[in-house]
């Protein structure tokens, strides 16, 4: 069965995506950490609603509601989540309380928060959806998981509207706690990523983006999802993986149009990006993550950008990693992405 | 017609024991595991009693004959444990891994190691903080059985592991791989601890599901993991097949974060949809093992919902958790697992600590071994914070 992007909702670093040439500019970051530019949430939901909300449930619901809006569905079949560490900054508050005041007195709002599942338990609240409600939280797979459930609960075909979003934040004291361990490019601007990519680290960053994936095209629809794979490490080479892919979709490498690779400037693990920019010489080889900055759950982001690609035939410059033509016809868009040559992933769009 | 799916393998850790065998023997004997804290520093090791596994981390280690640094939580040492145990009982040569994954669960994750170190991070202990995330335990237990392809992990609160069976048994049913081991764990730490008693909801006392006085739960600890086969992987080791996992389904309560409906809703909805996947009817359901936490709120709920679908010929149930404490993450695929050996052992566990009905409702459990009973289909419930509803059902082969 065919599945089909009918409505995307997204809070990224880059706005919300409304218009048609999205990405004419970036909003750039200096200081190595990209924050999203939060939407006026009140206008998606009441006041009383939002009220003790952190900004991952905040985010995560508004996106959500976006998105529905956008597919003109107002309540979804199933509901299905991505998140690598759900709510950071109701974990942090729970934790520190409960260190700083002796296990005493606690609050317990931020632990019911900081359940992995709490963003997708408020939009079943909010929609009044009881069916099937799951939360994927595999690192940097776990979107593309989330994806690939959505997929089979469609092909059963009792589903036809699923909400599959990701959703992550990054605060001030998680952005430190990772400092010990190597993984950011301090004060790094997002718009020169690239000249950094010689060491260690990459930038920050956070977002919430929703897709309703749905059994029949519409006049809405983005773009048709094809297959999404991932592997925690590749059974054989790269060449050999990607074409056994495409072969199961009945497509080889000339058929992808553009490629969208997870590049993050981190020079331990960008190299392994490298046989696939030598396989699609031919093709647009582009970047997402100094859009969005790194998160376990960017994935979302590169399936947004590819899927707004499609729709509106516009290639936004300021993706392109190599100085190719831009290619002649936009049919096929391979997302690739993987964190220190583990947990891979290919998704393949196609035009609708 | 998507494949049958086969449970061939099973192993469990948890405060009644550390192998399938262990746990049996003190479930047959009323051996329960809820005590005082030993493992860890909290004010409240002497107030909240848990199902604590009574082995540290270093003893953990020893017992998977690794060595291990501050990236090694006590979830991922728990559920390399179990996991190891499934995999050697359903006997696969390492050819037979190949098309196989794991999906696991978890609610904490490095959490243990987290709220230990990060107030005293070092250069030679900095290593926690790239295990916190839930993947991280999983990853070292797929490192540890030589698995490396479909590497997944679902976190829903305390339905979690019945999910990741779950998404198992749709990988199978898709044809996408032939082979799953799915399952959770679960460490104790101040996190959940602390948490749940900022809920008000732990009983200082032993736990008592579906009684009058009930007065909340007990935390517990622990992993477990099933071995999943679709029916042609398993062909030609037929001797192997313990149970075959016939109806699953997830729903959601969409009432609240942490209560459930009054009408139990949500749990009615995921035991109904699990016994319409399986295609049997309420008469074939001969055991619950319910999730029966000790709270006021579940235990009247989950009653509801089980009167509500089973009307007033509720099939024998019993809640297990007096004999484990609550194991979050964990506690769906430990209690498959107990709900597997009720099957094979013709068996019914006892709900420890039931002594009066609930005045809202008559519904009185199991308060005795009960050997020797024709038990054909089992259900098992996980219902989590969030509204998460999991029910799943191991049929006899």
């Amino acid at each position: 069965m065919s599945v089909f992007i009918n409505g995307i909702g997204a809070i990224t670093p880059q706005g919300c995506f409304p218009s048609e040439d999205f990405l004419k500019e970036m909003n750039v970051f200096e200081h190595g950490r990209m924050t999203v530019v939060e939407p006026q949430y009140s206008d998606f939901v009441t006041p009383v609603t939002l009220r003790r909300m952190s900004k991952i449930i905040k985010m995560g619901l508004t996106s959500a509601l976006m998105c529905l809006n956008d597919a003109q569905v107002k309540k979804p079949d199933a509901i299905i989540t991505a998140t690598g560490l759900g709510s950071v900054e109701d974990t942090d508050k729970f934790l520190n309380n409960l260190i700083d005041d002796q296990e005493s007195l606690l609050n317990p709002t931020p632990f019911i928060q900081s359940t992995h599942n709490a963003v997708a338990a408020r939009i079943a609240i909010e929609t009044a959806c009881r069916d099937y409600n799951m939360t994927f939280v595999h690192k940097n797979a776990a979107f593309e998981q989330a994806m690939l459930d959505a997929i089979l609960k469609i092909n059963f075909g009792k589903y036809k509207n699923i909400l599959v979003g990701g959703t992550e934040e990054i605060t001030e004291e998680n952005y430190n706690l990772k400092k010990h361990v190597g993984f950011w490019k301090e004060d790094v601007s997002n718009s020169e990523l690239l000249k950094f990519n010689n060491t260690r680290g990459t930038i920050a960053g956070e977002g919430s983006v929703f897709f309703n994936l749905s059994n029949e095209k519409s006049e809405n629809s983005y773009a048709e999802v094809l297959s999404t794979k991932t592997w925690y490490k590749l059974p054989s080479s790269f060449e050999d993986t990607l074409e056994n892919f495409l072969t199961s979709i009945d497509l080889n490498t000339r058929n992808i149009d553009l490629v969208l690779l997870g590049i993050n400037g981190n020079v331990e693990e960008d190299f392994v990006y490298n046989s696939a920019i030598e396989i699609f010489k031919e093709a647009a080889i582009s970047w997402y993550k100094h859009l969005c900055g790194e998160y376990e759950t960017s994935a979302s982001f590169a399936l947004l950008l590819a899927a707004r690609i499609l729709k509106s035939k516009y290639v936004p410059e300021i993706i392109k990693f190599a100085q190719g033509e831009t290619p002649k016809q936009m049919k096929n868009i391979l997302i690739y992405q993987q964190r220190f040559n583990r947990n891979h992933s290919f998704t393949v769009l196609s035009k609708c | 017609m998507p494949p049958k799916v086969y449970v061939t393998g099973i192993g469990i850790v948890s405060a009644i024991g550390l192998n399938v065998a262990e746990n049996f023997d003190s479930l047959k004997t009323l051996k329960h595991g809820i005590g005082k804290l030993e493992n860890f520093n909290t004010i409240h090791s002497q107030n909240l009693p848990c199902g604590e596994i009574k082995l540290n981390n270093l003893q953990l280690a020893e017992k998977l004959r690794i060595t291990i640094g501050p990236d090694f939580s006590r979830t991922a040492l728990l559920g390399m444990l179990a996991a190891k145990e499934a995999l050697s009982n359903a006997g696969l040569a390492d050819n037979e891994k190949l098309n196989m994954g794991i999906i696991s669960a978890t609610t904490v994750g490095g959490m243990d190691r987290t709220e230990m170190l990060c107030r005293n991070i070092k250069e030679d202990n900095r290593n926690f903080i790239i295990s916190h995330v839930c993947g991280d335990s999983t990853e070292k237990i797929a490192d540890y059985l030589g698995l490396s392809g479909f590497v997944s992990t679902i976190s829903t609160a305390c339905s979690s592991s019945i999910n990741s069976i779950m998404s198992g048994a749709e990988m199978i049913k898709n044809n996408l791989l032939d082979r799953v081991i799915a399952g959770g764990t679960d460490a104790l730490s101040k996190f959940t601890l602390n948490g749940f008693n900022s809920l008000m909801i732990l009983d200082k006392n032993h736990n008592r599901p579906f009684d009058k006085q009930r007065n909340g739960l007990n935390l517990g600890e622990g992993a477990a993991f099933l071995v999943l086969e679709s029916e042609n992987a398993v062909k030609g080791r037929a001797d192997k097949i313990l149970c075959e996992l016939t109806g699953y389904a997830n729903a959601n309560d969409a009432f609240h974060q942490t209560a459930s409906s009054e009408n139990g809703e949500g749990p009615f909805l995921a035991m109904s949809n699990a016994l319409g996947k399986s295609k049997l009817a309420i008469d074939d359901i001969d055991y619950i093992n319910a999730h029966g936490t000790g709270t006021m709120n579940n235990d009247l709920t989950e009653a509801i919902a089980i009167k509500r679908l089973f009307g007033e010929s509720e099939p024998l149930f019993s809640s297990t958790k007096p004999f484990t404490g609550h194991t979050l993450g964990a506690a769906g695929a430990v209690e498959s697992i107990f709900s597997i050996l009720s099957l094979q052992n013709s068996m019914i566990f006892p709900n420890l600590n039931f002594k009066e009905s609930m005045e809202e409702i008559s519904i009185k459990p199991a308060t005795e071994l009960i050997e020797n009973v024709t038990i054909r289909n089992v259900l098992s419930n996980s219902f989590g914070f969030g509204g998460n509803d999991s029910s799943i059902i191991f049929s006899a082969v």
